[in-house]
């Protein structure tokens, strides 16, 4: 993969980007789309990026983080408690960003204060503390007393527009894909499939993972706060276990091995339980069936055609 | 520290990489005992002895992945007690594995480019990745740099690793028996690797072994272990008549025998 290829790709893709959004925007304004499938626009975008930013923990660091929703729901709360505070000091132009970097912030110091004890633990381990640090956010967003515990925080501008988080996606994928072939992409992978062999290869990989986990939760982060400022309203129980799970189960369904590949598996998983609601009750057996067979088929030779498989070995 | 490539190349009145009474206890295990060898630039030093004569420990006390429990180790005349096993990588000592531990889930080329040093933090350049075809062509491995790592044949996976190890421009290698599980005619090409990679790459290489041929064949010096102890060290013509060598490889002759 020479670089002018790699030129090529990135203005083919930026074209692809801008004719889909062109494609999205004008069938929302022609009023083609019904209001249900419009709905469903941005928890597409938000578990998008969530899976892509947990993609850089379980795929390319390959450490298991279940506590994901938990950096999610710090950043909502951050960015929407600050534009509650700014809603009528600051325009919309400032304050959103401005939100989105408080959100991103905040989620990355704790992160990083999180990141000093738990990186001396591996695998499992990390997993339980993660998991514990989830129900840790979970619980003390409901007592504390700013946030506006069991009923919610209400009242968050409804500053997340459609095209501002369809581009914010473009750029994660982007991104994402980009830090992967990083050098610290490569330092991440490397540590994934050999530890001891990474350290003595020169890697510092302590470091390398506190960066990781940083760097991830900012973006669960950023996830948050388009969250609080679409809905509006926030309450704790929208960030709880199930939400990391969900999450995590999209990255593992994308293959651990390439964005594009997250972020597409992260769409068909939003959607999917929507898609099914024609079989009333029986839906999320239906979907947790469908889910199954997928991931089984996912790792058998007869669900990938012959061309799929050569490709992979040459790539 | 050492930043300086030349000080790497250059001797400077110090040896590449020198231990001193180097000793180690696991419990009540010596494991190694009063160790003390000095590696010459550009000189091919060889660790043999037995199963469990304390090779690899020595090795990983080399890379700080044990600490001695007495005795000093330099790398280029400066002491690396205490010294986290990525900075001695960066300070010129790379290193190989008995067993092979590569990325195997990267392709071939990444591998190679993980290691170099002073690429920028977030993407390799094009002169990184002409270097990295560059030394993989060396180790014949330049027509499979997109593979993925684990996918190659057993031998190619051992050349990747030197490789890769070369690719931080070290001053000193050192390699875990190299040619564990080659056949005889790629442990012949493999010897003569090694020579090439120390004139060209001007490096010091000590390597552990139990193919013989290879020792004798490539190896300046020998240092010889047995049960943690130095039994004797020289030159390769030296070790072969080396009565306490032939005995901890052979055992003693029974009397009744002459």
């Amino acid at each position: 993969m020479n670089r002018l290829w790699r030129k090529k790709r990135f203005f083919l893709g930026g074209l692809l980007a801008l004719l889909l959004f062109v494609l999205m925007h004008s069938l929302i304004q022609s009023g083609l789309v019904s209001r249900h499938i419009q709905s469903l626009f941005v928890p597409v975008g938000l578990n998008m990026i969530l899976a892509l930013s947990l993609f850089l923990l379980v795929g390319m660091l390959g450490e298991l983080s279940l506590g994901h929703a938990g950096f999610m729901s710090i950043g909502a709360y951050a960015g929407g408690l600050f534009s509650k505070v700014m809603m009528h000091v600051l325009p919309v132009w400032v304050r959103f960003p401005l939100a989105l970097l408080v959100g991103a912030l905040v989620a990355a110091l704790l992160a990083l204060l999180l990141s000093v004890p738990v990186f001396r633990l591996k695998g499992d381990y990390l997993a339980i503390v993660t998991l514990a640090f989830g129900e840790i956010v979970r619980s003390l967003v409901i007592n504390l007393p700013f946030t506006g515990g069991a009923a919610g925080l209400k009242g968050i501008p409804k500053d997340t527009s459609f095209s501002f988080l369809y581009w914010i996606v473009v750029f994660t994928i982007w991104l994402t894909r980009w830090i992967y072939y990083s050098k610290i992409g490569l330092e991440w992978r490397a540590i994934r499939d050999n530890a001891i062999a990474a350290e003595a290869c020169g890697i510092p990989v302590v470091s390398r993972k506190r960066a990781a986990f940083v760097f991830a939760a900012s973006f669960a982060g950023i996830a948050g706060v388009l969250y609080s400022h679409h809905y509006s309203i926030l309450t704790a129980e929208v960030f709880g276990f199930n939400r990391s799970i969900e999450v995590l189960v999209m990255v593992v369904l994308g293959g651990l091995e390439s964005a594009t590949a997250t972020a597409v598996s992260a769409f068909f998983l939003t959607i999917a339980p929507e898609m099914l609601r024609f079989l009333n009750q029986y839906r999320m057996l239906i979907y947790s069936l469908m889910l199954i067979i997928v991931m089984i088929g996912r790792n058998t030779q007869w669900a990938k055609p012959k061309w799929f498989q050569q490709r992979r070995e040459n790539a | 520290m050492i930043s300086s490539q030349a000080a790497r190349r250059e001797p400077s009145g110090y040896p590449a990489l020198e231990a001193e009474n180097l000793s180690v206890r696991f419990g009540g295990l010596n494991a190694l005992q009063g160790f003390s060898f000095q590696l010459g630039y550009q000189q091919i030093g060889g660790l043999i002895g037995p199963n469990g004569a304390g090779k690899t420990t020595c090795f990983n006390l080399l890379t700080n992945l044990y600490e001695p429990t007495e005795g000093n180790i330099k790398l280029f005349g400066h002491e690396i007690k205490g010294a986290p096993s990525y900075h001695l990588f960066r300070w010129g000592l790379g290193r190989t594995f008995q067993n092979i531990r590569l990325f195997h889930r990267m392709t071939v080329l990444e591998n190679v480019m993980v290691t170099q040093p002073n690429s920028s933090f977030f993407r390799a350049n094009h002169q990184h990745r002409k270097d990295a075809l560059e030394l993989l062509d060396f180790f014949h491995l330049a027509d499979q740099a997109e593979k993925k790592a684990g996918s190659l044949p057993y031998g190619a996976q051992r050349r990747l690793e030197i490789a890769r190890a070369l690719a931080g421009n070290p001053g000193v290698l050192l390699l875990d028996e190299p040619a564990a599980g080659m056949n005889p005619s790629e442990t012949y090409q493999l010897a003569e690797q090694i020579k090439e990679i120390r004139n060209r790459f001007q490096v010091s290489i000590l390597l552990i072994e139990h193919d013989m041929h290879l020792v004798m064949g490539v190896c300046d010096y020998l240092w010889v272990l047995n049960f943690g102890q130095q039994i004797a060290q020289g030159t390769p013509m030296e070790i072969q008549r080396n009565p306490a060598v032939i005995e901890a490889y052979l055992g003693r002759k029974e009397r009744s025998e002459c």
